[in-house]
Protein backbone atom coordinates (compact mmCIF):
# COMPACT_ATOMS: atom_id res chain seq x y z
CA UNK A 1 0.00 0.00 0.00
CA UNK A 2 1.24 3.33 -1.05
CA UNK A 3 4.79 2.34 -1.27
CA UNK A 4 5.93 3.62 -4.57
CA UNK A 5 3.85 6.74 -4.90
CA UNK A 6 2.96 6.37 -8.54
CA UNK A 7 -0.30 6.94 -10.40
CA UNK A 8 -2.82 9.77 -9.77
CA UNK A 9 -1.72 10.59 -6.26
CA UNK A 10 1.80 11.18 -6.99
CA UNK A 11 3.31 13.61 -4.55
CA UNK A 12 0.68 13.12 -1.86
CA UNK A 13 1.96 9.91 -0.49
CA UNK A 14 5.59 9.80 0.29
CA UNK A 15 7.75 7.07 1.46
CA UNK A 16 8.37 7.35 5.20
CA UNK A 17 11.83 8.29 6.24
CA UNK A 18 13.64 7.15 9.35
CA UNK A 19 11.62 7.33 12.62
CA UNK A 20 12.72 7.35 16.24
CA UNK A 21 12.09 4.02 17.80
CA UNK A 22 10.88 3.44 21.30
CA UNK A 23 14.24 2.13 22.21
CA UNK A 24 15.88 5.51 21.79
CA UNK A 25 16.25 6.99 25.35
CA UNK A 26 15.79 10.64 24.48
CA UNK A 27 12.93 11.89 26.60
CA UNK A 28 12.74 15.29 25.04
CA UNK A 29 12.21 13.71 21.71
CA UNK A 30 9.75 11.03 22.81
CA UNK A 31 7.62 13.69 24.59
CA UNK A 32 7.05 15.35 21.30
CA UNK A 33 8.62 18.78 21.59
CA UNK A 34 6.80 22.11 21.92
CA UNK A 35 3.14 22.75 22.77
CA UNK A 36 2.28 19.45 24.30
CA UNK A 37 2.72 20.34 27.97
CA UNK A 38 0.41 18.52 30.34
CA UNK A 39 -2.84 20.31 31.20
CA UNK A 40 -2.53 19.33 34.89
CA UNK A 41 -0.84 21.97 37.07
CA UNK A 42 0.65 20.39 40.12
CA UNK A 43 -0.27 22.43 43.23
CA UNK A 44 2.16 22.21 46.08
CA UNK A 45 -0.15 21.33 48.99
CA UNK A 46 2.47 20.95 51.70
CA UNK A 47 2.80 24.67 52.40
CA UNK A 48 -0.97 25.00 52.38
CA UNK A 49 -1.36 22.24 54.95
CA UNK A 50 1.36 23.88 57.05
CA UNK A 51 -0.51 27.17 57.01
CA UNK A 52 -3.82 25.52 57.92
CA UNK A 53 -2.20 23.65 60.79
CA UNK A 54 -0.70 26.84 62.19
CA UNK A 55 -4.11 28.53 61.92
CA UNK A 56 -5.80 25.67 63.76
CA UNK A 57 -3.21 25.76 66.54
CA UNK A 58 -3.57 29.53 66.93
CA UNK A 59 -7.37 29.36 67.04
CA UNK A 60 -7.30 26.49 69.52
CA UNK A 61 -5.06 28.53 71.80
CA UNK A 62 -7.48 31.45 71.78
CA UNK A 63 -10.50 29.17 72.16
CA UNK A 64 -12.64 29.93 75.15
CA UNK A 65 -14.68 27.00 76.44
CA UNK A 66 -17.07 29.23 78.35
CA UNK A 67 -18.07 31.11 75.22
CA UNK A 68 -19.21 34.70 75.10
CA UNK A 69 -21.23 35.34 78.23
CA UNK A 70 -21.06 39.07 78.04
CA UNK A 71 -21.76 41.32 75.11
CA UNK A 72 -20.48 44.80 75.81
CA UNK A 73 -22.69 47.63 74.64
CA UNK A 74 -21.35 50.12 72.17
CA UNK A 75 -21.45 53.03 74.62
CA UNK A 76 -19.70 51.19 77.46
CA UNK A 77 -15.93 51.02 77.72
CA UNK A 78 -14.89 48.57 80.40
CA UNK A 79 -11.91 49.25 82.66
CA UNK A 80 -8.86 46.99 82.59
CA UNK A 81 -7.69 44.72 85.39
CA UNK A 82 -4.84 42.28 85.71
CA UNK A 83 -6.29 40.28 88.61
CA UNK A 84 -9.53 38.64 87.66
CA UNK A 85 -11.76 35.59 87.74
CA UNK A 86 -13.72 33.89 85.00
CA UNK A 87 -17.19 35.14 84.25
CA UNK A 88 -20.23 33.13 85.22
CA UNK A 89 -23.73 33.37 83.89
CA UNK A 90 -25.74 35.95 85.84
CA UNK A 91 -28.05 38.90 85.20
CA UNK A 92 -26.12 41.70 83.52
CA UNK A 93 -26.53 45.31 84.52
CA UNK A 94 -25.10 47.79 82.06
CA UNK A 95 -24.27 51.29 83.28
CA UNK A 96 -23.64 53.83 80.57
CA UNK A 97 -23.65 57.59 80.92
CA UNK A 98 -27.15 57.93 79.53
CA UNK A 99 -28.91 54.86 80.77
CA UNK A 100 -28.85 51.85 83.07
CA UNK A 101 -29.99 48.55 81.60
CA UNK A 102 -30.79 45.13 82.98
CA UNK A 103 -30.19 42.35 80.46
CA UNK A 104 -30.52 44.91 77.69
CA UNK A 105 -33.75 46.59 78.76
CA UNK A 106 -33.49 50.09 80.22
CA UNK A 107 -34.36 50.46 83.89
CA UNK A 108 -33.15 53.94 84.78
CA UNK A 109 -31.93 57.18 83.29
CA UNK A 110 -28.27 57.90 83.92
CA UNK A 111 -28.72 61.65 84.16
CA UNK A 112 -31.39 61.24 86.80
CA UNK A 113 -29.14 58.95 88.83
CA UNK A 114 -26.29 61.43 88.62
CA UNK A 115 -28.36 63.99 90.48
CA UNK A 116 -28.17 64.13 94.23
CA UNK A 117 -31.15 62.43 95.75
CA UNK A 118 -31.83 61.01 99.15
CA UNK A 119 -33.00 57.63 97.99
CA UNK A 120 -30.40 55.29 96.55
CA UNK A 121 -32.88 52.68 95.46
CA UNK A 122 -33.64 52.36 91.75
CA UNK A 123 -37.24 51.06 91.79
CA UNK A 124 -37.39 49.54 88.29
CA UNK A 125 -34.06 47.77 88.68
CA UNK A 126 -34.99 46.50 92.12
CA UNK A 127 -38.37 45.14 90.99
CA UNK A 128 -36.96 43.39 87.95
CA UNK A 129 -34.18 41.83 89.98
CA UNK A 130 -36.67 40.56 92.54
CA UNK A 131 -38.68 39.02 89.69
CA UNK A 132 -35.54 37.39 88.32
CA UNK A 133 -34.67 36.04 91.73
CA UNK A 134 -38.14 34.58 92.24
CA UNK A 135 -38.04 33.03 88.78
CA UNK A 136 -34.68 31.47 89.48
CA UNK A 137 -35.87 29.99 92.75
CA UNK A 138 -38.96 28.64 91.03
CA UNK A 139 -37.04 27.11 88.15
CA UNK A 140 -34.14 25.78 90.23
CA UNK A 141 -35.72 24.62 93.48
CA UNK A 142 -32.86 22.29 94.36
CA UNK A 143 -30.09 24.82 93.74
CA UNK A 144 -28.92 27.46 96.12
CA UNK A 145 -29.45 31.02 94.96
CA UNK A 146 -26.02 32.63 94.68
CA UNK A 147 -27.26 36.18 94.35
CA UNK A 148 -24.74 36.91 91.66
CA UNK A 149 -25.02 39.83 89.29
CA UNK A 150 -22.59 41.22 86.73
CA UNK A 151 -22.16 44.96 86.56
CA UNK A 152 -20.62 46.26 83.38
CA UNK A 153 -20.09 49.96 83.82
CA UNK A 154 -18.41 52.52 81.66
CA UNK A 155 -15.03 53.38 83.05
CA UNK A 156 -15.77 57.10 83.27
CA UNK A 157 -18.93 56.71 85.35
CA UNK A 158 -18.97 58.32 88.78
CA UNK A 159 -19.07 56.05 91.78
CA UNK A 160 -22.33 57.67 92.80
CA UNK A 161 -24.26 55.82 90.09
CA UNK A 162 -22.45 52.53 90.71
CA UNK A 163 -23.24 52.89 94.39
CA UNK A 164 -26.95 53.26 93.72
CA UNK A 165 -26.98 50.25 91.42
CA UNK A 166 -25.12 48.15 94.00
CA UNK A 167 -27.49 49.26 96.71
CA UNK A 168 -30.52 48.27 94.63
CA UNK A 169 -28.94 44.90 93.86
CA UNK A 170 -28.28 44.21 97.52
CA UNK A 171 -31.81 45.22 98.47
CA UNK A 172 -33.16 42.80 95.86
CA UNK A 173 -31.08 39.97 97.30
CA UNK A 174 -28.15 40.09 94.90
CA UNK A 175 -25.29 40.61 97.34
CA UNK A 176 -22.63 39.04 95.15
CA UNK A 177 -21.74 41.83 92.75
CA UNK A 178 -19.18 41.23 90.03
CA UNK A 179 -17.58 44.01 88.04
CA UNK A 180 -16.88 43.11 84.44
CA UNK A 181 -13.41 44.10 83.28
CA UNK A 182 -11.21 43.75 80.27
CA UNK A 183 -8.34 41.38 80.83
CA UNK A 184 -5.06 43.24 81.00
CA UNK A 185 -1.73 41.49 80.68
CA UNK A 186 0.51 41.93 83.69
CA UNK A 187 3.38 44.26 83.00
CA UNK A 188 5.74 42.98 85.66
CA UNK A 189 7.23 39.54 85.94
CA UNK A 190 5.81 38.79 89.35
CA UNK A 191 3.84 35.57 89.52
CA UNK A 192 2.44 34.06 86.37
CA UNK A 193 -0.84 35.55 85.18
CA UNK A 194 -3.62 37.33 86.88
CA UNK A 195 -6.11 34.52 86.82
CA UNK A 196 -7.29 33.51 90.23
CA UNK B 1 4.52 16.03 47.55
CA UNK B 2 3.86 14.46 50.86
CA UNK B 3 5.17 11.08 49.83
CA UNK B 4 7.79 8.70 50.99
CA UNK B 5 10.26 7.84 48.30
CA UNK B 6 12.52 4.99 49.22
CA UNK B 7 15.26 4.36 46.75
CA UNK B 8 14.48 1.39 44.53
CA UNK B 9 16.92 -1.43 44.87
CA UNK B 10 17.63 -4.38 42.73
CA UNK B 11 15.68 -5.37 39.67
CA UNK B 12 12.23 -4.60 41.01
CA UNK B 13 12.63 -0.99 39.99
CA UNK B 14 9.90 -1.11 37.43
CA UNK B 15 7.11 -0.52 39.89
CA UNK B 16 7.42 2.87 41.56
CA UNK B 17 7.76 2.77 45.33
CA UNK B 18 6.89 6.44 45.65
CA UNK B 19 3.75 6.40 47.85
CA UNK B 20 1.92 9.70 48.00
CA UNK B 21 -0.46 10.53 50.85
CA UNK B 22 -3.78 11.93 49.77
CA UNK B 23 -3.84 15.36 51.36
CA UNK B 24 -7.30 16.39 50.24
CA UNK B 25 -9.27 14.88 53.19
CA UNK B 26 -6.68 16.31 55.55
CA UNK B 27 -7.21 19.76 54.11
CA UNK B 28 -10.98 19.25 54.38
CA UNK B 29 -10.64 18.42 58.06
CA UNK B 30 -8.44 21.42 58.75
CA UNK B 31 -10.81 23.71 56.87
CA UNK B 32 -13.74 22.47 58.95
CA UNK B 33 -11.72 22.98 62.15
CA UNK B 34 -10.80 26.52 61.13
CA UNK B 35 -14.37 27.40 60.25
CA UNK B 36 -15.67 26.07 63.57
CA UNK B 37 -13.00 27.83 65.61
CA UNK B 38 -13.47 31.11 63.77
CA UNK B 39 -17.22 31.03 64.34
CA UNK B 40 -16.92 30.23 68.04
CA UNK B 41 -13.95 32.50 68.69
CA UNK B 42 -14.25 35.08 71.47
CA UNK B 43 -12.07 37.99 70.59
CA UNK B 44 -12.66 40.22 73.62
CA UNK B 45 -11.36 38.67 76.79
CA UNK B 46 -13.68 39.68 79.61
CA UNK B 47 -13.45 38.74 83.24
CA UNK B 48 -14.81 39.79 86.60
CA UNK B 49 -13.72 41.20 89.92
CA UNK B 50 -15.69 40.14 92.95
CA UNK B 51 -16.81 42.73 95.41
CA UNK B 52 -18.93 42.66 98.52
CA UNK B 53 -20.93 45.68 99.41
CA UNK B 54 -20.24 47.10 102.81
CA UNK B 55 -22.21 49.71 104.64
CA UNK B 56 -25.85 50.63 104.12
CA UNK B 57 -28.14 47.90 102.85
CA UNK B 58 -25.42 45.31 102.60
CA UNK B 59 -26.08 41.80 103.66
CA UNK B 60 -23.07 41.49 105.91
CA UNK B 61 -21.73 38.05 106.61
CA UNK B 62 -22.62 36.74 110.03
CA UNK B 63 -19.70 34.34 110.18
CA UNK B 64 -17.10 37.02 110.73
CA UNK B 65 -14.90 36.76 113.76
CA UNK B 66 -15.43 39.17 116.61
CA UNK B 67 -14.27 42.55 115.44
CA UNK B 68 -12.22 43.32 118.55
CA UNK B 69 -9.64 40.72 117.62
CA UNK B 70 -9.56 41.46 113.92
CA UNK B 71 -7.82 44.54 112.64
CA UNK B 72 -10.03 46.35 110.17
CA UNK B 73 -8.30 47.76 107.13
CA UNK B 74 -10.00 50.59 105.32
CA UNK B 75 -8.89 52.50 102.29
CA UNK B 76 -10.54 55.83 101.67
CA UNK B 77 -10.60 57.28 98.17
CA UNK B 78 -11.25 60.88 97.41
CA UNK B 79 -10.87 62.69 94.12
CA UNK B 80 -9.13 65.60 95.88
CA UNK B 81 -7.16 64.01 98.71
CA UNK B 82 -6.19 60.74 97.09
CA UNK B 83 -5.91 57.68 99.31
CA UNK B 84 -6.07 57.42 103.07
CA UNK B 85 -5.29 54.00 104.47
CA UNK B 86 -6.59 53.44 107.97
CA UNK B 87 -6.33 50.60 110.42
CA UNK B 88 -8.77 50.08 113.24
CA UNK B 89 -5.80 50.30 115.56
CA UNK B 90 -5.54 53.99 114.73
CA UNK B 91 -2.63 53.85 112.33
CA UNK B 92 -3.15 56.03 109.28
CA UNK B 93 -1.24 56.53 106.07
CA UNK B 94 -2.09 59.28 103.63
CA UNK B 95 -1.23 58.92 99.95
CA UNK B 96 -1.90 62.20 98.16
CA UNK B 97 -2.52 62.54 94.45
CA UNK B 98 0.57 62.51 92.30
CA UNK B 99 0.40 64.77 89.24
CA UNK B 100 -3.35 64.86 89.60
CA UNK B 101 -3.71 61.08 89.56
CA UNK B 102 -3.91 58.39 92.20
CA UNK B 103 -0.52 57.05 93.27
CA UNK B 104 -1.06 53.35 92.66
CA UNK B 105 2.62 52.49 93.14
CA UNK B 106 2.71 53.95 96.63
CA UNK B 107 -0.63 52.32 97.40
CA UNK B 108 0.79 48.98 96.36
CA UNK B 109 3.71 49.45 98.74
CA UNK B 110 1.45 50.42 101.64
CA UNK B 111 -0.88 47.49 101.08
CA UNK B 112 2.01 45.05 100.72
CA UNK B 113 3.39 46.28 104.04
CA UNK B 114 -0.03 45.88 105.63
CA UNK B 115 -0.26 42.34 104.30
CA UNK B 116 3.18 41.60 105.71
CA UNK B 117 2.07 42.84 109.12
CA UNK B 118 -1.24 40.95 108.99
CA UNK B 119 -0.69 37.86 106.85
CA UNK B 120 -3.98 36.28 107.94
CA UNK B 121 -5.97 39.29 106.90
CA UNK B 122 -7.72 38.80 103.56
CA UNK B 123 -10.33 41.50 103.56
CA UNK B 124 -10.11 45.19 103.01
CA UNK B 125 -12.79 47.82 102.61
CA UNK B 126 -12.54 50.47 99.94
CA UNK B 127 -14.60 53.54 100.72
CA UNK B 128 -14.97 55.93 97.85
CA UNK B 129 -16.52 59.33 97.62
CA UNK B 130 -19.24 60.03 95.06
CA UNK B 131 -17.02 61.84 92.60
CA UNK B 132 -14.43 59.09 92.24
CA UNK B 133 -14.38 57.69 88.72
CA UNK B 134 -15.24 54.00 88.38
CA UNK B 135 -12.05 53.31 86.45
CA UNK B 136 -9.97 54.40 89.45
CA UNK B 137 -11.92 52.18 91.80
CA UNK B 138 -11.24 49.16 89.61
CA UNK B 139 -7.54 50.10 89.44
CA UNK B 140 -7.47 50.38 93.23
CA UNK B 141 -9.16 47.02 93.64
CA UNK B 142 -6.70 45.56 91.19
CA UNK B 143 -3.82 46.79 93.32
CA UNK B 144 -5.48 45.37 96.45
CA UNK B 145 -5.85 42.00 94.73
CA UNK B 146 -2.19 42.14 93.72
CA UNK B 147 -1.32 42.74 97.37
CA UNK B 148 -3.11 39.50 98.32
CA UNK B 149 -6.33 40.98 99.65
CA UNK B 150 -8.85 38.86 97.77
CA UNK B 151 -11.91 39.85 99.78
CA UNK B 152 -12.62 43.44 98.85
CA UNK B 153 -15.58 45.34 100.19
CA UNK B 154 -16.83 48.48 98.52
CA UNK B 155 -18.68 51.17 100.39
CA UNK B 156 -19.59 54.78 100.27
CA UNK B 157 -17.20 57.01 102.19
CA UNK B 158 -20.23 58.66 103.79
CA UNK B 159 -20.65 55.51 105.77
CA UNK B 160 -23.98 54.09 104.80
CA UNK B 161 -27.18 54.66 103.00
Amino acid sequence: MGGGGGGKHKGLIKQPGPRLGKHIPLKWISKGGHGKRSAYADLNLTSMVDMLTILVVFLLQTFSASGELLVVSKNIVLPDAANYKDLEAAPIIGIAKETVTLDGSPVADGNELAKDSGDWKIPDLHDKLVTLKNNYKLLHPSEEFKGQVIVQADKLIDFKIVKKVMYSCTLAGYANVNFAVNVKAKSGGGGGGGHE
Amino acid sequence: MGGAAPTPSGKGGKKSLDASINLVPFIDLLSCCISFLLITAVWTQLARIDVTQKGGGAAGSSEEKPQEKQVQLTLFMDSKDGYTFKKSTGEEVSIPLKNGDYDLVRLGEVLTNAKREHPDKNDITVKASDTVVYNKIIATMDVALSSKFPDIGLADSGGGG
